[in-house]
């Protein structure tokens, strides 16, 4: 991977001769914009986030995105005003399930983060930031398999594979330090900047939870007999106090871009993410019960009845061993192409590509714009597509001063505001000197 | 609060500010945005093997016993008749007795209680069938220390007069006037078969089987209807056996009759109806919960497949209406009324007895609007049950009969379609 990144990085430079005419004036705001804010701000994990802004100075922030790919913000207030009056049947719980797009299964997710970073610039060509940061991953997969059940009846389908489905959650507190160089402009004063990122951050897991159905799991409900065989195998950290000794690992993350100043146009590649995390003292250990019967209500008398029972194998759950486990956080490249479209308009593309990992996000792409109606007043409003949830909306404002950095961004996603099916907002206040 | 958790908060706030629904048929109206979906559920309820005993004595209450055929029966109470010897010698006698001196011509009735009988709603049954095997067994109680010998003993049913509250005897003759088949009396003789007499030890108690259907038939029916009846004993009573003997005045011979209604039938043609009502306890659910349901549920149906190991037949019609009401639930307006289930009798041999079982599948299908009944504090239930004869019409259920049934339930709601 490595190698093929430094390959792709050459290739742009060699490709790096002047582009076309300067499409930003030299008086526009956008030509005076601080050429570190005009790496525009990304969704997500991004490392190098602070570290492109070429001033010494102290950021904290925070962030989280988090949705599903069924329930809007409007069918959760649903339930829950149902729930307040009392009045939640069964037939709400169905008719929600029936929101579930078919063969997707019911997904959810969380990510969060908040810390601080540290760093500027040592001259034209370097820059080195160091970030401090908890972070936190979660997810939920339900197998549609699972939901078909209820959503989809058993007319046409009596046996429901739910090998599929798990749930995880991860926290980690990580300090890292990053460096990028930059070089140019090549070739001529209109040339590429070329900008070479890259920086580890040491993680340090707190807890690490999940429980995930096993393969061969399936449910079998047809007019003559209901059975279900469900193993679940679960990995935890079982002590809940917080700890700093319950293993580490090195991610490495790396950047590469290429800007071309006076022609408002840039490209970038980040990977992120890139290694393990090794958690210590996990407990491994399998839980699962075997039944089948041809009626449903021995089904459910056995679920209290003795494990004894014929037809019915209730196992006590079986802790394997506790050991140490390896976990790759969700590795992605995020391919950005910028351009500014007039004086106030910078426009940005952004796919972020999963390349793997344990809580990975599907593919998504974000086009944002970035007003600039006053220069350090940008104002931000873009669309995302992909992800879990589709198309989304997303909103900012910043103040990008020298002195003075604050940013707010907002997205609404899978839908508009009430319809939305996922959310995410994002906080950051520097200061700099 | 830190300054991000505030814009959080605040953001959160806004996402969802004005999407409180204003009613919960707005909130439901929202969950329904996903396509609109008939969903069908199949389940199975239940799968069990029935015996008939066990049948008849759990969910009838009747109280059975098992004839030494096999076949099953329901015993009337039993009853006693006493004939005292030392009435008939007059007073305490110790000598030779001869029987042929000692000899008399006696008859005693006794009035059966009401309720001898309880057949627990197959009354219908036993009256409009005809009866093939009544065991009645005669327990006959010598306490005097001296033989006696009953000749010619028969046992009959005489009713009570109603005019003087005594058993009906024929005003010119003073004699019982016994049930009658036409103009034949029905009694069975007190008598091992091919045998006139009994001879009953010094103080002991002999016991002698009879093979009384008619009698126990026309028994069962008077019952039934509850018209007063007795048993009449009669025939001629020796004392005695040529040897030394004694009588006293206290001793008697007491005759313990204990009949049993045999399962073992011959039904009309057109079978046996008995309807009966009961009250069960509906799901309880509030009325806008109800209407939830109703509206939620689009059709609900049981399908049974039924093996049938006993002689005869079932055609079931069943009707329901909401809350505890009396009378016949088939003729009240609103009532849900299922189509007839039949479930025919299998083929069976000369004696009844079951020679290979009949099988069927019936279903009980209800549209989500015909739930009503079942989804209040409680509900009547009127079942219309017609007991269908085998071929031949005789049909013999023994203890070992039984009934298969596999039940499975089909629900089909109705999903998402957002109005």
């Amino acid at each position: 991977m490595r190698r093929a990144f430094l390959g792709a990085a050459v290739a742009l430079v060699c490709l790096s001769s002047p582009l076309g005419a300067q499409a930003v004036p030299d008086d526009s705001p956008a030509r005076r914009v601080d050429f570190g804010y005009r790496r525009t701000p990304l969704r997500g994990v991004d490392p190098f986030r602070h570290l492109t802004i070429h001033h010494w100075g102290f950021v904290v922030s925070g962030g989280a995105t988090g949705g599903n790919n069924a329930l809007s913000v409007k069918d959760v207030r649903a339930l829950v005003f149902l729930e307040e009056q009392g009045a939640l049947e069964v037939s709400d719980v169905v008719n929600a399930l029936g929101l579930v797009p078919t063969g997707s299964g019911l997904q959810a997710d969380i990510e969060a983060e908040a810390g601080a970073s540290l760093g500027g610039p040592f001259g034209r060509h370097l820059s080195i930031g160091f970030t401090g940061m908890g972070r936190a991953y979660g997810g939920v997969d339900v197998d549609d398999a699972a939901v078909s059940l209820l959503r989809d009846g058993t007319a046409n389908r009596q046996d429901f594979p739910i090998g599929t489905t798990q749930g995880y959650a991860l926290a980690t507190l990580e300090v890292g330090a990053h460096a990028i160089l930059r070089f140019g402009p090549i070739g001529s004063g209109d040339g590429a900047i070329l900008s070479l990122g890259g920086g580890a951050r040491v993680v340090r897991p707190l807890f690490y939870g999940r429980g995930a159905s096993q393969l061969d799991s399936r449910l079998l409900v047809s007019p003559d007999s209901v059975g279900a065989r469900v193993g679940v195998d679960l990995a935890f950290t079982p002590d809940p106090t917080i700890t700093f000794d319950r293993g580490s690992g090195v991610v490495g993350d790396f950047l590469l871009r290429l800007d071309w100043p006076n022609q408002g146009f840039a490209l970038e590649a980040m990977l992120i993410n890139v290694g393990t995390v090794t958690i210590q003292d996990v407990e491994r250990s399998a839980w699962s019960f075997d039944v089948a019967s041809s009626t449903l209500a021995e089904v459910v008398d056995s679920l209290d009845a003795d494990p004894a029972t014929p037809g019915f194998d209730l196992r006590e759950r079986t802790i394997a061993d506790t050991t140490a486990l390896a976990v790759t956080l969700p590795r992605t490249l995020r391919l950005t192409a910028t351009a500014w479209a007039n004086r106030i308009l910078q426009l940005d593309a952004t796919a972020s590509i999963p390349l793997g990992g344990d809580f990975h996000a599907p593919l998504a792409v974000d086009l944002v714009s970035t007003w600039r109606f006053v220069r350090v007043l940008p104002l931000r409003a873009g669309l995302v597509f992909g992800g879990r949830q589709g198309i989304g909306y997303t909103a900012g404002l910043g103040i990008e001063g020298r002195n003075f950095l604050f940013r707010a961004s907002a997205a609404s996603l899978g839908g508009f505001l009430q319809d939305a099916r996922g959310a995410a907002g994002r906080v950051e206040l520097g200061f700099f000197f | 609060m830190r300054i991000w958790q505030a814009a959080a908060v605040f953001a959160a706030g806004m996402a969802v500010m004005g999407c409180e629904p204003a009613s919960i048929t707005e909130a439901r109206d929202q969950l329904r945005g996903g396509p609109a979906r008939r969903v069908e559920l199949a389940v199975p309820v239940a799968r069990d093997t029935f015996a008939v005993q066990d049948v008849l004595t759990d969910l009838s209450g009747v109280q059975t016993t098992t004839l030494p055929s096999g076949v099953l029966g329901v015993p009337i109470a039993e009853d006693s008749v006493t004939f005292s010897t030392g009435g008939l010698i007059g007073g305490t006698v110790t000598a030779i007795l001869d029987p042929a001196v000692l000899t008399f011509g006696v008859d005693a009735t006794q009035e059966l209680p009401t309720g001898a009988l309880d057949l627990q709603g197959f009354e219908d049954a036993i009256r409009d069938g005809t009866i093939h095997t009544a065991p009645v067994t005669v327990a006959i109680v010598n306490t005097a220390d001296a033989p006696v010998t009953l000749t010619g003993f028969t046992i009959g049913l005489v009713r009570i007069d109603p005019a003087t509250g005594n058993p009906a005897r024929d005003p010119g003759t003073g004699e019982l006037v016994y049930e009658t088949d036409g103009s034949v009396p029905i009694v069975a003789p007190l008598a091992a078969p091919g045998d006139t007499a009994v001879a009953v030890g010094r103080q002991t108690t002999t016991t002698v089987d009879l093979a009384a259907a008619p009698l126990v038939d026309r028994l069962a029916d008077l019952l039934i209807d509850q018209v007063r009846t007795t048993i009449a004993i009669a025939g001629t009573l020796s004392i005695g056996d040529g040897t030394l003997g004694t009588v006293t005045g206290a001793d008697e011979v007491l005759i313990r009759v204990a009949p049993v209604v045999g399962f073992d039938l011959t039904l009309p043609a057109g079978g046996v109806s008995f309807d009966s009502s009961l009250v069960e306890n509906g799901l309880d659910l509030s009325a806008d919960v109800a209407a939830e349901l109703v509206a939620f549920l689009d059709s609900a149906a049981f399908d049974l497949a039924v093996t049938n190991a006993t002689p005869f037949g079932v055609e079931a019609t069943m009707a329901f209406v909401p809350s505890a009401v009396t009378g016949d639930v088939f003729q009240l307006p609103g009532r849900v009324e299922v189509a007839p289930l039949t479930v025919g009798a299998p083929s069976v041999a000369g004696d009844g007895t079951v020679v290979a079982p009949a099988t069927a599948d019936v279903a009980v299908a209800l549209a989500g609007s015909d739930l009503g009944p079942f989804l209040g504090t409680e509900f009547t239930a009127g079942i219309r049950l017609r007991l269908l004869p085998p071929t031949g019409g005789r049909g013999a259920l023994r203890a070992t009969d039984w009934l298969a049934v596999r039940a499975g339930v089909r629900i089909v709601y109705r999903t998402g379609g957002a109005p």
